[in-house]
């Protein structure tokens, strides 16, 4: 996905780098998912009574999640907490945070044995002393309150005014809603490992871990959204209006610095994870190296870097911090998942993925960045319908 | 209220506490309409 | 960046708050009072297993996977090579004996056999999201194949690594562990690896009963005996008693699990839930409300400033003025006032162009 050229301009030929690999790894998915229905999750994974989740609830679940919490903080801070500068980037963020959500429902039905039942939790029998059933819940709340929140675009783009206009008077009540659904699975993807203590590494396992998941899916959000507008600007450059490309620099230097705070922030509770479970001891061993280039290498980092490019109008700077700082949430989503997960198994009974679960994760992903490329060029993201200019 | 396992207790207390937070949201949200429905803007 | 600030504070003081729903679920102790009500199953069956007894004779397995209609083992039950390697369960295997020395394979005399072990407290009931676990009055945690989705979070919460998964199976594949036999139970017949074993490793009674046995066994042994019961207590306690004379980290138990009862654990996650859905609108609007507010305020001074103008340099400049302050969006007072005093001075200089 390294050099997809863009041509919007004109005809656009079929045969562009980013059609074709795409091609290929959705050719890839199609049969993997063959596989994966043919001869069941052995077929196409290394789970095992001992793990049985692997890369697809790591990554597909729990960054998916927390990657696409830009949705919640953008549409938060432009309508709840009233910073209008960023009401460009609530479109696209709204977009990725739906996408993403949608992305993770989908790689889940990969993942659970029976995909079919998967509504059962809410539909046909609650199991509400679980965790999962909390994040469940509101996921597909959540799932939901995205989807109203994007309908505005293809309402516009299909014309469809009336109710176009209905979806716009409740856009803060359905705001409000995302932030307090997001709050609850945001923190409770944390609190599934609650039940869990003696297979987690004390490093990783603290009470506060809703704490910590609810507080670090913040500047994940906020560093997807600049990430997102980095790769954005160069593709829909063209696409984007006025209020859009002014409005950039304002997200870019806002989300830098929220994010640093935060990040600063965050790097204390987790410390202070350290030092209420005296947890020093580990600190010297592979796990404790493991922890510490987390807290230093990728929250710490990047903190300072943000800091560092607010205060030196650094826009560069800023871009290449988002990246180590999507990297950090999903370094740290491993850690709990996968290196602290189990760790006093011998390490001939560790997991390690296989490559069609690899391969199904990726195609998970183009899948998503061909939806992402399907609305953008088509649907009013990057700028305002002329037809509905200022009508929000 | 007797309860022979925790489990039992836990099924119960959390059945009501979903079924009374989508009462309170609801609740708050009709509350906030009353409350500022006579505001001048 | 006063209201990033400002959620990231309430995110940590609302999580906080719903670390303190955890005290309603404190196992003893007693603090709230319907918890007073929990008084733990009066008559379930408990199985007590004397490590010291157990020869590795592996019929257990044998009857277990006969009365469960279980497939085929992949090495028969009577080959001791199995002993070379530490085995758990799997979907094909509810029960199983591993040998704990380093004596050649099925010569040692030191074996213990693993199973569900029906906790009083199920983590794996606890955790299932579609409530296919149930713990029954008889003591046996039993799973309903017709809900569970196969999320296999259930394998994840239990403390013994008992649930497994059937992975090989393309459609319809379900979580598989020891059913205690719940089918005999319920004839009032002991499970069938209790029946068969040939030296009586398992005694087989009311909970009660087995925690007294045990206790006595201890009590005449003393030196024999570790003098711990495990699964009186451990992880809220079991419905399946080993007492052994080896310390249990040998015969691969670990000892440091705790008390507490899975469930324990996220109950105070949980109990912060509602406590968000109620609470989380509070602050939200609130901070919706300030917002509004300030905004009001700000629209009042760039009026009162416009009609100032207005007065002052005519109407024009001050449609320029007010197009130029709801662009700007400002809410900072001197940036308003360097507005104002721009477009004064832009009308001055007009107006001085124009006299000449
Ligand atoms: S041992 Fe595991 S599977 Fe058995 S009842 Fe306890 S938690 Fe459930
Ligand atoms: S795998 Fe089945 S039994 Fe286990 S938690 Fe999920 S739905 Fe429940
Ligand atoms: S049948 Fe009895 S002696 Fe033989 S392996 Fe099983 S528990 Fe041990």
């Amino acid at each position: 996905m390294s050099n997809h050229n863009h041509h919007d301009t004109g005809k656009s030929p079929w045969i562009t780098p980013f059609n074709v690999i795409a091609g290929l790894i959705v050719l890839m998915g199609i049969y993997l998912t063959y596989l994966r229905f043919t001869g069941g999750l052995a077929a196409v994974t290394n789970l095992d009574d001992y793990y049985p989740w692997g890369i697809w609830i790591s990554f597909d679940l729990l960054c998916g999640v927390a990657l696409a919490a830009g949705g919640y903080t953008t549409a938060a801070a432009c309508y709840v907490f009233g910073i209008k500068k960023y009401h460009a980037a609530v479109r696209p963020a709204v977009l990725t945070a739906f996408l993403g959500y949608a992305l993770v429902v989908f790689a889940l039905h990969y993942d659970v044995g029976q995909p079919w039942r998967l509504a059962y939790p809410i539909f046909v029998q609650q199991g509400t002393t679980s965790v999962l059933f909390e994040v469940g819940l509101c996921v597909f709340l959540y799932l939901t309150v995205l989807f109203l929140e994007w309908l505005p675009a293809p309402l516009e783009w299909l014309r469809l005014k009336r109710v176009r206009n209905i979806l716009i008077k409740l856009t803060l009540v359905l705001t409000i809603f995302g932030v307090i659904l997001s709050t609850m699975h945001q923190s409770s993807l944390g609190a599934l490992y609650l039940i869990l203590p003696s297979k987690m590494h004390p490093l990783w396992y603290s009470t506060h871990l809703p704490v910590y998941f609810f507080v670090s899916s913040m500047f994940a959000g906020l560093s997807m959204v600049i990430f997102e507008s980095t790769l954005s600007h160069r593709y829909y450059h063209n696409k984007m209006d006025k209020e859009h490309l002014e409005g950039t620099p304002h997200v870019t230097f806002g989300f830098a610095k929220a994010a640093a705070w935060i990040m600063a922030g965050y790097f204390f509770i987790k410390f202070f994870g350290v030092v209420l479970n005296a947890n020093w001891g580990y600190l010297p061993t592979f796990y404790g190296f493991m922890f510490s280039l987390e807290m230093l290498g990728f929250v710490a980092l990047p903190a300072f870097l943000y800091a560092k490019g607010v205060r030196d109008k650094n826009v560069r700077l800023i871009k290449w911090t988002a990246v180590v700082a999507v990297f950090g949430i999903i370094f740290n989503r491993f850690n709990v998942s996968l290196v602290a997960y189990n760790y006093h198994l011998p390490s001939e009974l560790k997991y390690f993925p296989a490559l069609a679960e690899i391969g199904i994760t990726i195609f998970v992903v183009t899948v998503g960045l061909i939806l992402f490329k399907f609305i953008g060029t088509r649907m009013p993201i990057f700028y305002e319908h002329p037809e509905f200019k200022g009508s929000h | 209220m007797e309860f022979y396992t925790m489990l039992e207790f836990d099924i119960f207390t959390k059945n009501w506490a979903y079924i009374f937070m989508g009462v309170a949201v609801v609740t708050m949200l009709a509350w906030w309409l009353f409350l500022t429905g006579r505001d001048e803007d | 960046m006063n209201r990033r600030k400002f959620l990231g504070a309430m995110g940590v003081a609302g999580l906080g708050v719903a670390g303190a729903g955890k005290v309603l679920a404190e196992e003893d102790g007693v603090t709230g009072a319907s918890v007073k009500d929990v008084k733990g199953l009066p008559d379930s069956y408990a199985v007590l297993f004397d490590v010291t007894r157990c020869i590795g004779c592996r019929q257990c397995e044998d009857a277990c996977n006969y009365e469960n209609r279980l497939p085929e083992p992949d090495v028969d039950f009577y080959d001791t090579g199995v002993f070379e390697e530490t085995r758990r369960t799997d979907w094909k295997t509810y029960t199983l004996v591993n040998q704990y020395d380093d004596k050649p394979p099925g010569a040692g005399d030191l074996y213990r056999k693993i199973q569900c072990m029906h906790c009083l407290e199920p983590a794996c009931a606890h955790s299932c999201f579609v409530k296919a676990f149930a713990k029954r009055p008889d003591g046996a945690v039993t799973y309903d194949p017709r809900v569970c989705v196969g999320c296999r979070y259930c394998m994840m919460a239990c403390p013994f690594n008992i649930p497994a998964y059937e992975y090989h199976i393309a459609l319809d594949p379900l979580v598989t562990k020891c059913t205690f036999c719940e089918h005999r139970l319920k004839e009032g017949r002991e499970p069938a690896c209790v029946e068969i074993c040939p030296t009586g490793t398992m005694y087989f009674n009311t909970r009660e009963e087995v925690l007294k046995e045990a206790r006595k066994r201890i009590v005449n042994n003393p030196d024999k005996y570790q003098s711990h019961i495990y699964g009186e207590h451990e992880m809220g306690g079991t419905n399946w008693i080993y007492i052994s004379a080896e310390p249990f980290e040998d015969v691969g138990m670990r000892m440091d699990l705790g008390t507490r009862a899975a469930g324990d654990y996220t109950s105070g996650a949980l109990g912060g839930v509602p406590l968000i859905a109620s609470f989380w609108p509070v602050l939200l609007v609130g901070a919706y409300a300030i917002s509004k507010r300030r905004e009001k305020v700000a629209k009042e001074e760039r009026d009162s400033f416009v009609s100032q103008v207005i007065a002052e340099a005519g109407p024009e400049v001050g449609r320029k003025l007010a197009e130029r302050l709801s662009k700007s969006e400002t809410l900072d007072k001197a940036a308003i006032e360097e507005e104002v005093r721009k477009a004064l001075n832009e009308a001055a200089a007009k107006t001085e162009r124009e006299d000449h």
